[in-house]
């Protein structure tokens, strides 16, 4: 876990910071540590939402989608919501740096989350400015589906408090 | 109560110890200061649009954050009567959007029994107003309730 020797603006006693307690359903141990290390090597801290996808794809069928990112983003989380029970499949790609995700379709049960339990990586990706964000979706229902693939980002806080 | 951050002796900035390039401060997060005392009060700001009609889209809403202390965002809670999905605006910078386009509200909110976490605390500056742009999916008339979960900092008297 990253040490540091004082609390953000943010004096929570350590019986209640997140940490401590309600991580523990979420990530064994080792995992937690691993994540807190990475995320405290991230500088950035402006949460950002981004779509992977967003349509309806009818029934049985496959569609692609393309983003290109605008702002380097750290890639924290991902999550997803389908109008069918059934779901659907889905591989994401970044061409640019010539990385797939994955080597076949993924059930989105098996790769993303919601927003009540997000998939939090292990360790953020980095995201370039200009690359773009593929996806290839496969509507698993019979019948059209509106699919959502979102992608929760970190981007540098340019903000300067005034007050 | 707030002191002068140690980490960055009240600069706001540290040096990149790779390229020696200027950041901002990870331990106070560029505000200068950091609180060592639990004085953070525990508070909800509600962001509450007037009831959508059947697929209304793009209704607006919004919340300023009180004057006695800056916001420390830390998780977001919804409920609503039916689906719906919400496009967030900070005013305090430009109103930037804080996503690429309306997010259904399942990818983006949780409930008080599983909350949405934030990765890392999100600083909302006192006065400050955080905009939401609500669109109604249920094809119904919809009542939705958005909580913006976190800490005022610094607010709570200290115990002597």
């Amino acid at each position: 876990m990253l040490q540091v020797f004082g609390v953000p603006v943010n004096p929570i006693p350590p019986a209640l910071y997140e940490d401590e307690w309600d991580d523990t359903q979420d990530w064994p141990n080792d995992w937690r540590l691993e994540r807190d290390d990475a995320m405290g090597r991230v500088m950035a801290t402006r949460p950002f939402w981004f779509l992977i996808y967003d349509g309806v794809i009818g029934a049985q069928q496959t569609d692609r989608g393309q983003i290109t990112v605008q702002e380097d983003t750290w890639l924290i989380a991902l999550m997803a919501s389908s109008q069918q029970a059934a779901g659907f499949a889905a591989q994401i790609f970044l061409p640019g740096e010539e990385t797939n995700f994955q080597d076949d379709d993924v059930p989105n049960p098996d790769m993303l989350g919601t927003g009540q339990r997000p998939f939090y990586l292990l360790t953020p990706q980095h995201i370039h400015v200009g690359d773009q964000l593929e996806s290839r979706i496969i509507n698993l229902a019979t019948s059209s589906n509106a699919i959502q693939l979102v992608g929760l980002g970190l981007r540098p806080d340019t903000r300067k408090k005034i007050t | 109560m707030n002191q002068t951050c140690p980490a960055c002796q009240g600069r706001g900035a540290v040096a990149n110890a790779q390229t020696g390039s200027p950041q901002k401060c990870p331990l106070c997060l560029g505000t200068t200061q950091v609180s060592l005392d639990l004085t953070d009060q525990l508070f909800w700001y509600l962001i509450s649009p007037a009831q959508l009609t059947a697929n209304q889209q793009g209704v607006l809403a919004s919340v300023t954050t009180d004057n006695d202390a800056d916001f420390q965002w830390r998780w977001i809670i919804s409920s609503q009567t039916g689906l719906y999905s919400v496009e967030l605006f900070d005013s305090f910078a430009g109103n930037a959007p804080l996503m690429t386009g309306a997010i259904n509200g399942e990818n983006f909110a949780g409930t008080a029994q599983l909350p949405f976490r934030m990765p890392k605390p999100y600083p909302i500056y006192r006065t400050s107003t955080i905009k939401a742009k609500f669109n109604d999916r249920s094809g119904a008339p919809n009542t939705i309730q958005l909580c913006l979960v976190g800490y005022k900092i610094d607010k709570l008297p200290k115990a002597s």
